[in-house]
Parts: C-alpha cells; structure tokens; sequence
C-alpha cells in the first residue's frame, strides 16, 4: 500500500482541525486513529484481502459513518479496530491507537479492558446479540460487573439506571423479564444499554437500524444522539444507508473493496462528493420529494470485485464511467484536498465531467399480449379482503378463548392496466399477507378479488390455475425465491410447460429471450441459482414472473434484500418492463424513498386496514393521515426537514388485540381524545382524485384543529 | 445461442457437474471416506462370496473338528458343529446388507411418503398421521420388532418387514420436519403462483430439496436395521438355522462362549465393522450436505 505512509504523517500529528473538534487541541481530542490497517482472510480460494490499506481517525464526542455496500470491508474493518479478528482472518498490517495506546500490541488483559470498559459495540441484530436466558437486568449488570468494580448488587441496581436512561419505560420491573418478552426495538434499545453500561469512550454500531422498521430507527438514532451527548462518547457508526449517515454523522468515510476512498464532513460529501463512487452512490437512491426527469436512477455498472489476490490500479476503475490509463495500473492513494477532506481518486477535480447515464432501448417480447381485449375499469379490484389467522389449539377454540390474528382486515385496492400501486406500511401492518391474499396463495377469511371482473376467490381450483398466469409475483428474498436444484433455464421454462404455451423450441427461445429482457445473458441459463448473485437472481425472479405474459406482477419488498446500486438498477428494469409490455404493478414495501419512486398511486397500511389512499402527489403532501405523516417524517436524512422530526412512541401493536377507536390512536401524536379511542373513523374524501384519509381529523368539526405545517407535540 | 439444446443434455450436464461436486468434498471428509471404503469392501464380500467360498462349506458339519481354534486351514476357527466360521461370515455379509436395505427401503417408501403428505398439507392431516407415528416411535424398536415377529411368524422376511415398519416414524417425522422448511421458501409460492398442481409441487419442488437430511438418516438407519436384525437373529425370531445369519450365529456360540471365544468374537466383530462403516458414511454424509458447513462462493460478476 503505498497510500499509508503519507497519511500516517498527515493523521499523526494530529493538528487537522474536525468539524466537531474545533478551538480543541487535535492532539488531545483524538480518540481513535487507524493506519493502514490491513486485515486479510485466507481461505480455500485464496487470500482475501477485506480490509485493504485503511486509514481513518475519530474524535472525541464524534460520530463517524463508514459506509459502504455489502462486502466493501466496513464491519470488518470494525472488528479489527477492537481485534475481533478469528482465524482464518489475520491483522497483517497497520497500527490502530487508541487514546495514545498501540490496540495491536496490548496484552490480553489490556485488551479485556480496553474492550469491556472503553469501547462498546452493537450489532445488527438484537435478537441474536442477547442472550435469551437470561433476565435483561442481568446481562447489563453483568458488564458492569465484570469490567467495572462494583459488586453485584450495586451493578443490579445501576443496571436498572442503565435501562431507564436507553429508555426502557418501567425498568425496575423490566429488568427481571427475559428477552423474548421486549419487542424488537426494545431489544435494540436493551443491547445498546449493555454496550454503554460502562460508559465507553467508543461505541462501535454495526447497522444497528437495519433490521428495524423506519419509526423504530428513528428512536434508536434519537437515543444515540442523545447518549453521544450526555455521555460525550464518540461513535464508529457502520451502515450501508447514506440517508442515515446525513441524519446523524458528522464525518463520513465512504469505503468500497477493502479501501476508503472518499472522507470528510456529512454534509460536504453529500453536496459536493469528490469520489465518482460517492457520487454514483448518491445518484442510486431516490430520495422523497426530488423529481426524476425520465423516471430512472442514475445507477453504477457492474458489482465489486473480487478481493481475492492482489490489485493493481483503481479497484473502482472497471465501473468508474471517468476511468482514464492511470485508473488501472496505479492504485490512487488517499489523499487531503482540503482542509478536512480526503480523497482517493486521480481524476477528483474532473468530477463533474464524471457522470453516470442509464440508457434503455425500448423493446418488446414475442408472444406478448393474448391477456384478452383493453378495458376501461380495473385489471385488479380487491374489495373487503380479509385474511385472518386463528392461533392456539382446540382447546382455545372449545373454550372460545382464541382471538384471530387479524393480519388483513378489510382492505379496497383497485388496479388499472399499466399502473403502478404501493402498498406501504411497517412489518407487521400485514402488507404481505395481503399480497398473497390477492395471489390467492392464501385463502382469504373474505372479501373478493376481481381480475376482469371475475371474483377469483370462488371459482374452482383448476380454474384458478389457468388464472394465475395472469397475475404473477416476485418475492423479497430471490435467493429464497428460485428453486435451487434448478437451472435458470428449468426456472423459465416450466411456467411456460404448465401453460402450454408454444412448442418445445419456442419456448427455448423465449428462455433465451427473457434473460436478456432483464439484463443478463443466454451463457446464465445453465447457471444454478448459487453461481449467481442477488441481484441476478432477483432479475431471473422476475423474468420467471414475464414468462407466462401475466398482465400484473405483485412485486413484495423486490430490492429490499439489495445493495444501493443493485436496488437501482432492479428499479429501472421494471419500469423499463414495465413501459414495454404495459405491465400493471402492486409494489410492496416498507420503503417510502422506493414507493414513491415507483408508484402512481399508493394505499398505506396500519394494522391490518388501509389509513389513506391516493396518488402519490396527494399521499405525500398535507393533509395527511397522522400516520403517514409520521412515516414521512422518519425516512431519515430526508431534505425537507423544516419542520422537527415526529418519532412515534411505542411499536406496531399486535394484530391479535386491535385497539378500539382508531387503530392508530394509542401512538397517534395528533391524537384528540375520546372520538379516537372509541369511533371507528370514516374514509373521508381528501382533496384531490381518490385521495381518502381514515382520519377524524378530516371530520368536518375537528377539521380546523390541526395545522399540518406544524409539526405534533408528542 | 443454439436452441438445439435437449433438455436431458442440459440435465445431465448440471447433474454431473453437481455429482461431481459432492463427490469430492465427499472424498475431502475422513469419515466419509473410511465409512464407504468399508461398505465398499462389505459391498465386494457379498458378491463375491459364492466364488469364494467352496459350495456347501459353510453348512458342511463335521462334529469331528468342532470349535477349533482359528488356524491356517480355518481362518476364524470353527463353531460347535464344525462349520468353518469364516465361510459363514462371508456368506452372512450378503444376508446383513440385505436385512439392511431392504428394511431401510420399506421405512423410507413409506416413512417419506407419509412425512412429506403430514408436513406439506399440514393441519389436520399432519395430526392425523403424526400422532400415530409418535405412539410407534414411543415403543422400544428392538421390543417392538420382536412383537411384529412374533406374530408374523419367526423368519428373515417377517424380521425385514418387522424392521421395516418399525422404522418407518424415523423417516417420517424427519422428512416432515424437512418439507415444513422447505415448503416456507418461497419458491414454493412461486410455482404456486404459476399454477403448479400440489402433486408436481410436493414432489419435484419441495422433495428433491428436502432429500439431504433424509439421506443421512437412511444411511445411519441401515446400521440400527443390522444391528436391529442380528438382535432378534439372537433372540431365535429372526433368521432359523442353519442360515449363517450374524446374529444367529452369536446366539448358536452363546454357550461355548468361556471355552472357544472365536465362535462369537468374529460374527461380533463383522457386526461391529457393519455398523461403524454405515454410521461413519451416514455422518461423513450429513458433513458434506450441511448448509451451515458446507459454504457455496457466489459468483461476483453482475
């Protein structure tokens, strides 16, 4: 690595000033400094180098992002900043000093120490980061406990102040119940009372939000401001979502392959970014409330590569779209091109020349068409759709104790040909089980769904078949969605066999034809579903989805399980498919960045109903349903943040036990008593075309209550 | 692109390239690798026997020459009537593997048919076929077998069969527990949404990839089945003399036991080795099929 040795003397001396450390001496401000920190693995393939030449520093009462997609080296990165590197992995260079100590040098009691007591760590999980037998309280005191001199009765009782401060409401009682017995975000809440039990100098998060839905990250990101400033600890905060790095970080390190190629203050990378990844990046995500000229990302060809072996050049060059001679045989080093900046790229005071363009040549596909005449009404019209599930055993239903879980409870969706419909909500809103009511892959408790017109919750199973080429759907998880015994050419093919559509050959060639339609090409059909990645696996998912020529694809959560560049580039493929063959979408999602993108109307969904409807122009702007609202307000890192962000307390409720009223009420911030907590509300007719809100608010007496410029005191 | 592509080509291209696979990570796995070189000699044995072994040696008595130590002449020695024990192994190997195989083979017909109808329509008929299965599986397998037997009547058939259906829960619940999983991913959905029938589904979807855990358990299986047979060959309900059946055969030594320990020593120890090597195999199976352990690199270009 030739870039660590001049950092090493730009970061050592320690005079830069930080954006958060200013009128302090450098010197004395610095926390954690990483040289050219080289962490490898080796495996049966080879070395792998993960961490490749890594410098970086942080500072006290900062809070740094290291960011990067999947495989770019951010967690392990971590991980070797507190030595938690096993076998087959190795530290093999560099030095990371931590208030003036040498970490790869300290004995193994030093580093006990420096683990348990300076430094604490979250992980992504909260479910598997607890240990399910034991009672909370314990497990917090345990730390202090073990690292700290109290004794164990003193460390109960802190533990107890521990959790009243990650805000555990009630913790003496709490503190005696297990795990399983807090909701997700609890236990998100409870592992990072066990990371800062000891009050660290350094907390370690790694994607601490990501598993969470967006108004739970946003408590979580409300706590750890709030620790960061009452306890002055700096944060190493490790994610793939740019919009949470702008929410909270001050400083951010943008890391792709093992190496950090672009660093400095949030808001200076995200207005100006210097390194075209950064840049491409930033372009991949849509943001709410910013207008796309033709509907498409701007999206970054090609995926990392691989880190097995050594690298000559730019590791970026091959996807770069500036990538000049000197890109592929010298390795840029990070360099300071400003005060507080840091970039590794040749070609970065060019990088306005450097731009990404996504081109789609319009095409269609044989044997399109043939779903019957155009109609004027509804392709899809789901009415009172009811899927509920009876839970506990014949006991509970002798006894009629059994309450259903009442996953969809009576939802109106209407589809036009060529539209695109969201479907949002948080996880547990029952936006998938509705999917799949309307798949007709479960069987609904009630209501109908009419495609054409034709209830196909009633007719006959054999009649059902034929149907279901008609609506096809593609899954989250395409690694889950494609059978793994199969070639993508057997995937493709059987629909089109339990069809009987065209002979043998034609549908050889259809296969042929399908791959390329989503982006690949024909040397893919042999391939088994492991020899290929998630985002190609996603793009075979949906080419199964086109072989049978349905006329609406229900697309459930398709990019969540994606990095940000695949996530666009899967966007554009649909609705470049989508403007080819005319296809009608049912787009499920928790992410309102991607909804909005995508949809022409949306329907968003709270416990089981649908709270408001519309298009997306009136969805997304006042008046609001509250809880709409408040989901708007959580995305992180959103632009429009004049007003102050609205976190909703407590977590989506059980859809075995509804509350009465408003499903919403009990965390409704514009809540206005008792009309909520007993009146079912209406869908009242908002302004606009088919924009309904199921809302007292909108009654006509409440209706000059509410100011919706103002944010709700909660 | 050439659209000549037979679909057996394609087939058998994928399948060997995915035997091939197995194979040598089977042939990377010590316990693997010694458990089928053992089945692979028993295997050789029971084949081969007849051409080894003099026509009639092995039931020729001659009271003369009773319970010689081993020699030269008679390699494991010979039993109480002066049969020479080492033919009658060697005879006895092809009826062990068979006992083995074939009450494997009932158990597994039924058990994963039964297990996989339970786990993939679930409800009600999973109850309805489960249950049951735990009340055979609560009775000792051995006791049970010689129950079986003991009504059907003592002979090697009846003990295969007896065998046979006392293992048939064993498969049964594993192969339900694995379609239960199997049937959660979404590729089920999929096919549903295609408009599979449930039949096709079932069984070119969710069984083919339900198949390791199930594999492992037949192999392992085949050991108890042999051990299970040479119990009730001891007991007097499996096999009936003069069959050199392993079990038997420690039952007919029993009581020369303290004077000529080789008359059961030998038939003890090829039971022993049976059992090691389809326990071995079994394990070096499950080693390899493991997901957990067995990690797949992904390919990196997109």
């Amino acid at each position: 690595m030739s870039s660590h040795h001049t950092r090493a003397d730009a970061t050592g001396t320690g005079t830069e000033p930080t954006a958060k450390a200013e009128g302090v001496d450098g010197s004395g401000d610095r926390l954690l400094t990483v040289e050219g920190l080289r962490t490898v693995f080796r495996t049966s393939e080879g070395t792998v180098t993960a961490v490749d030449g890594v410098d970086f520093h942080l500072d006290r009462g900062e809070i740094l992002g290291l960011v990067g997609e999947s495989g770019a080296g951010k967690s392990v990165t971590s991980r070797s900043v507190l030595r938690l590197i096993d076998s087959p992995g190795e530290i093999i260079d560099g030095a990371v000093r931590f208030d003036g100590r040498d970490v790869l040098s300290m004995s193994d009691r030093e580093l006990r120490e420096y683990r348990g007591k300076r430094t604490g760590m979250v992980f992504q999980d909260p479910e598997t980061a607890l240990n399910p037998t034991m009672t909370v309280g314990k497990q917090v005191a345990e730390t202090l406990h073990v690292h700290g001199s109290m004794s164990k009765a003193e460390a109960l009782s802190e533990a107890i102040n521990v959790l009243e401060r990650v805000g555990i409401p009630n913790p003496e009682v709490r503190a005696d119940d297990y795990p399983h017995e807090f909701s997700g975000g609890q236990q998100q809440r409870i592992a990072v009372g066990i990371a800062i039990a000891a009050e660290p100098d350094l907390l370690i998060a790694d994607e601490p939000t990501t598993a969470l839905d967006v108004t739970i990250q946003a408590q979580i990101l409300d706590l750890l401001l709030d620790l960061r400033k009452d306890l002055g600890m700096s944060v190493l905060y490790i994610t793939h979502d740019l919009g949470v790095v702008k929410e909270v970080c001050d400083r951010m390190a943008v890391m792709y392959a093992g190496s950090i190629v672009e660093s400095g203050p949030t808001q200076k990378v995200y207005e100006d970014p210097k390194h075209p990844y950064t840049k491409g990046l930033l372009a991949s995500i849509p943001a709410v409330g910013e207008a796309f000229e033709d509907g498409r990302l701007d999206v970054i060809d090609g995926t990392m590569p691989n880190l097995t072996g050594s690298f000559e050049g730019c590791k970026y060059a091959d996807r770069c779209p500036g990538a000049v001679e000197e890109c592929l045989t010298d390795h840029p080093p990070l360099e300071a091109v400003s005060q507080d900046r840091d970039v590794a790229c040749y070609r970065h005071t060019e990088i306005d020349e450097i731009d990404y363009e996504y081109q789609h040549e319009s095409g269609t596909l044989s044997w399109e068409a043939g779903n019957g005449e155009d109609i004027d009404g509804n392709v899809i019209e789901v009415s009172g759709l009811k899927k509920h599930f009876s839970e506990g055993g014949i006991l509970d239903f002798v006894f009629g104790t059994a309450e259903p879980v009442r996953a969809v409870d009576g939802i109106d969706i209407a589809i036009q040909p060529g539209e695109t419909v969201g479907l949002v909500g948080e996880s547990g809103c029952g936006k998938s089980t509705a999917a799949r009511s309307i798949m007709q892959l479960l069987e609904p408790t009630d209501g109908s769904v009419r495609y054409r017109g034709e209830d196909i919750t009633s007719i006959s199973d054999a009649e059902l078949r034929v149907l279901r080429r008609n609506i096809q759907i593609v899954f989250q998880n395409p690694q889950s969605s494609l059978n793994p015994r199969r070639t993508v050419r057997q995937t493709l093919l059987r629909p089109m066999e339990v069809h009987e559509m065209g002979t043998k050959a034609e549908r050889h060639d259809r296969a042929a034809e399908l791959v390329e339609k989503v982006g690949l090409d024909a040397r893919y059909l042999d391939r088994l579903p492991h020899e290929l990645s998630g985002g190609q696996q996603q793009r075979v998912a949906i080419a199964r989805a086109l072989a049978v020529n349905p006329e609406v694809i229900v697309l459930d959560e398709p990019v969540s399980g994606l990095d940000v560049s695949i996530q666009a580039k899967i966007i554009n493929l649909l609705a470049d498919l989508q403007e080819d063959l005319g296809l009608a979408y049912l787009v499920i999602s928790h992410n309102l960045q991607i909804i909005q993108h995508v949809s022409d109307r949306v329907a968003v969904m709270y416990l089981g109903e649908i709270v408001e409807t519309g298009t997306i122009d009136d969805v997304f702007a006042a008046p609001f349903h509250p809880y709409t609202e408040a989901l708007l307000s959580a995305i992180p890192g959103r632009t429009a943040a004049e007003k102050s962000r609205i976190i909703l307390e407590g977590d989506v409720p059980d859809p075995s036990n509804v509350p009465d009223g408003c499903r919403f009420h009990p965390r409704c911030p514009r809540a206005i008593g008792d009309v909520c907590e007993t009146e079912v509300p209406v869908d009242h007719e908002a302004d606009g075309d088919g924009h309904t809100i199921a809302c007292h608010l909108l009654d006509q007496e409440y209706a000059d209550q509410v100011d919706w410029d103002q944010s709700p005191v909660s | 692109m050439s659209t000549k592509y037979g679909q057996l080509d394609v087939l058998d291209d994928v399948t060997k390239r995915r035997l091939s696979g197995f194979l040598k990570q089977l042939r990377g796995n010590p316990k693997a690798l010694i458990g089928a070189v053992m089945i692979g000699g028993l295997v050789l044995i029971a084949l081969l026997a007849p051409l080894l072994t003099p026509e009639g040696a092995a039931d020729a008595t001659n009271p003369a020459n009773r319970l010689q130590p081993p020699s030269t002449e008679h390699f494991f020695g010979t039993d109480h009537l002066g049969r020479d024990i080492f033919h009658r192994l060697l005879l006895g190997t092809r009826i062990s593997l068979y006992v083995g195989i074939l009450s494997v083979g009932i158990a597994t017909v039924f058990g994963v048919s039964l297990g996989a109808i339970a786990g993939y329509v679930g409800d009600n008929i999973d109850d309805a076929i489960m249950r049951p299965m735990d009340i055979v599986m609560s009775f000792p397998p051995v006791l049970f077998a010689l129950a079986i037997t003991a009504i059907l009547g003592p002979t090697l058939t009846n003990t295969i069969v007896a065998i046979g259906i006392v293992y048939i829960p064993y498969f049964a619940r594993v192969t339900r527990s694995e379609v239960v999983s199997v049937s959660q991913e979404e590729f089920v959905s999929a096919s549903k949404a295609v408009g599979e029938r449930d039949r096709y589904i079932l069984f070119a979807e969710v069984l083919p990839n339900a198949a390791a855990p199930i594999i492992v358990q037949a192999s392992i299986s085949m050991a108890y089945a042999i051990l299970a047979a040479a119990a009730l060959g001891f007991l007097g309900l499996g096999a009936q003399p003069p069959t050199p059946e392993w079990g038997l055969m420690i039952n007919e030594a029993k009581q020369y036991i303290t004077g000529a320990p080789w008359v059961a020593i030998f038939p003890g120890s090829a039971i022993a080795v049976t059992v090691l090597g389809f326990n071995l195999l079994g394990d070096g199976i499950r080693d390899v099929l493991d997901p957990a352990i067995n990690t797949q690199v992904k390919s990196q270009d997109e």
